[in-house]
């Protein structure tokens, strides 16, 4: 019995790569994440929205280990990752950007992304040169590999979130609004990086704000609100039902 | 834009040059004058290390200081110790202590970790005040430094000055000085790129430690005297600050223009002496309302070029 069972969660694992059990995380009274439990499986693009505050990003830090839960374990590949440092879960294969871009300023393009190879890639600076060349080439940020960071524009910060991310190598990206203040065009553009980023095989969690994006690009939909899930499922679905409709466009969305 | 190198490494190889034979014709005042520069120069390298490029606001330097002081002077007055095998062991006993502290002081982050390190440094002054071995107070004569001339401690700095520039300019061009880099500009957003922080700092602090540590004992061999409240004061740090920061933190070359002002300074207002503080406070004022990055740092971004540069293409 007992060997069979351990082939059963070993499947499960296989096919799951991120997933979170009654993670809680208190802020003196009020429960920012209260019980959230979800997966993702490898390959999977999910898409988390919810209204402000409903604490999408403060699961981000709890699953990229910025913050600790007071409750609650998080798995990845099978493997208990709760209490294991940001640094350790980003050279296990979890990226995360931030929403607002946080790029080593006084740093150049170039070194931004060499830093996150050699550290969460855990590379030789001078094998990773070709490969952040080809990465920079991608986003369209190898013309700006020698401008420092903080010289950068919006769309080129956000843009360099994500690939500084990807320098570190990651089977998983968290995404937190990659594309939130960016135009119409540069969305688009980032948008179809996303997407080229998980036809590579990378699993990608996804928070933003702007349902259209969500609803075109995303596999599976999540609603959070007030810390934990609302509801699950495919995008088309969950937009219609009437708790989302109620909780975005208020009690007179459903006319 | 890049100066050429040309230009650039002949100046460097006639002031090289001229730096190795300056025993040879040069006058004490001279030898005496650059020696205090390559001195200084080194332990505002140390602290640019630190402060510049890890992050971390130290205002504990006097802490190797005078550890790296003691340590050849026990050593060798009351064991006999070869003077250079006692600096050596200064820098060792330095690396320990910044070893056994790390742990408390990297809780503390900004200005908290800048007033630890103070207070770590108080504590070691009063300590060996009331320290009957290191004879409280009064200080520890080095009667065996005595026999050094003045070529061999010239040499000695010389060669502590150039390393812990060369030292400085080698670990911003390998993996660890450029991880360090991004530690400073942001500690969180470098964890979630993968870097071990803690261990970065640690290894920063022990370099910036160690050498120090070196340094002071070159310096306690020099003045021949040490007493504990001279060695772990704050007086240290507050120059190394003036130096690094008048001549641009976060740079290579600015701890060199920075240490060439002050010697300068120092040899101007030495006949002002009872307000040469307040002197050298004005000009401090002065440079940071025309320069606020400093002297270098504000020629490199007005001007866009670095001569030592630690950059990557």
């Amino acid at each position: 019995m007992g060997v069979r069972k351990r082939t059963q969660t070993d499947q499960t694992h296989m096919t799951e790569r991120l997933s979170a059990h009654g993670l809680t995380l208190r802020f003196g009274r009020i429960r920012a994440v209260d019980d959230f439990s979800f997966s993702v499986k490898r390959g999977e693009i999910l898409g988390i929205i919810g209204p402000n505050g409903a604490g999408k990003s403060t699961a981000f830090d709890l699953l990229s280990g910025s913050r600790k839960p007071d409750k609650g374990r998080v798995l990845f590949d099978g493997m208990d990752i709760t209490h294991e440092s940001p640094q350790r879960r980003c050279r296990l294969g979890i990226g995360r950007t931030h929403q607002v871009p946080r790029p080593f300023e006084n740093m150049t393009v170039y070194e931004n992304a060499l830093v996150a190879a050699v550290n969460g890639g855990e590379r030789s600076g001078r094998n990773a040169r070709n490969d952040i060349h080809d990465l920079l080439d991608r986003f369209g940020l190898l013309s700006k590999k020698d401008v420092f960071a903080r010289e950068l524009s919006l769309v080129e910060r956000k843009l360099l979130e994500i690939a500084r991310c990807l320098a570190t190598g990651p089977t998983l990206m968290l995404l937190d609004e990659p594309v939130a203040g960016v135009g119409g065009e540069d969305q688009d553009r980032i948008v179809r990086i996303v997407a080229d980023v998980r036809d590579k095989g990378v699993t990608i969690v996804w928070i933003e704000h702007i349902i259209t994006v969500m609803t075109e690009a995303v596999d599976r939909l999540l609603v959070m609100a007030q810390g934990r899930e609302l509801i699950g499922g495919p995008p088309e679905r969950v937009m219609n039902t009437r708790e989302v409709l109620e909780a975005y466009l208020g009690p007179e969305g459903e006319q | 834009m890049r100066l050429s190198r040309q230009p650039f490494t002949i100046g460097l190889i006639v002031l090289l040059g001229a730096a190795a034979t300056m025993p040879l014709w040069a006058s004490r005042y001279w030898m005496l004058l650059c020696l205090t520069f390559c001195l200084y120069l080194s332990l505002a390298q140390m602290w640019n290390l630190l402060a510049g490029y890890c992050g971390m606001i130290s205002l504990g330097q006097q802490s190797f200081i005078g550890l790296g002081g003691y340590t050849p002077a026990v050593l060798s007055v009351y064991y006999g110790l070869p003077l250079w095998m006692g600096v050596l062991c200064g820098g060792v006993t330095a690396l320990v202590f910044a070893l056994l502290t790390a742990v408390p002081l990297f809780r503390m982050r900004g200005v908290y970790f800048a007033v630890g390190t103070w207070l770590t440094a108080e504590v070691l002054a009063v300590a060996f005040s009331n320290w009957s071995f290191v004879r409280y107070g009064m200080g520890i004569v080095i009667t065996p430094a005595y026999q050094l001339s003045l070529t061999e401690m010239y040499y000695a700095g010389l060669v502590m000055g150039i390393g812990s520039t060369a030292l400085v300019f080698l670990i911003l061009r390998t993996d660890l000085g450029l991880t360090l880099m991004a530690v400073r500009d942001d500690e969180a957003a470098a964890q979630t790129v993968g870097v071990d922080v803690f261990r970065s700092k640690l290894y920063g602090f022990l370099i910036a430690a160690f050498v120090t540590g070196l340094t002071a004992g070159l310096i306690y061999l020099h003045q021949v005297f040490i007493q504990p409240y001279k060695a772990f004061g704050i007086d240290w740090t507050v120059r190394l600050l003036f130096i690094v920061i008048i001549g641009g933190i976060g740079t290579i070359e600015g701890p060199i223009v920075g240490a060439v002002i002050y010697i300068v300074l120092r040899q101007v207002f030495s006949e002002y002496l009872d307000v040469s503080l307040l002197l050298m406070g004005a000009v401090a004022i002065a440079v940071m309302t025309v320069a606020p990055k400093g002297i270098v740092g504000s020629l490199q971004e007005r001007f866009g070029f670095e001569i030592l540069s630690s950059r990557r293409t």
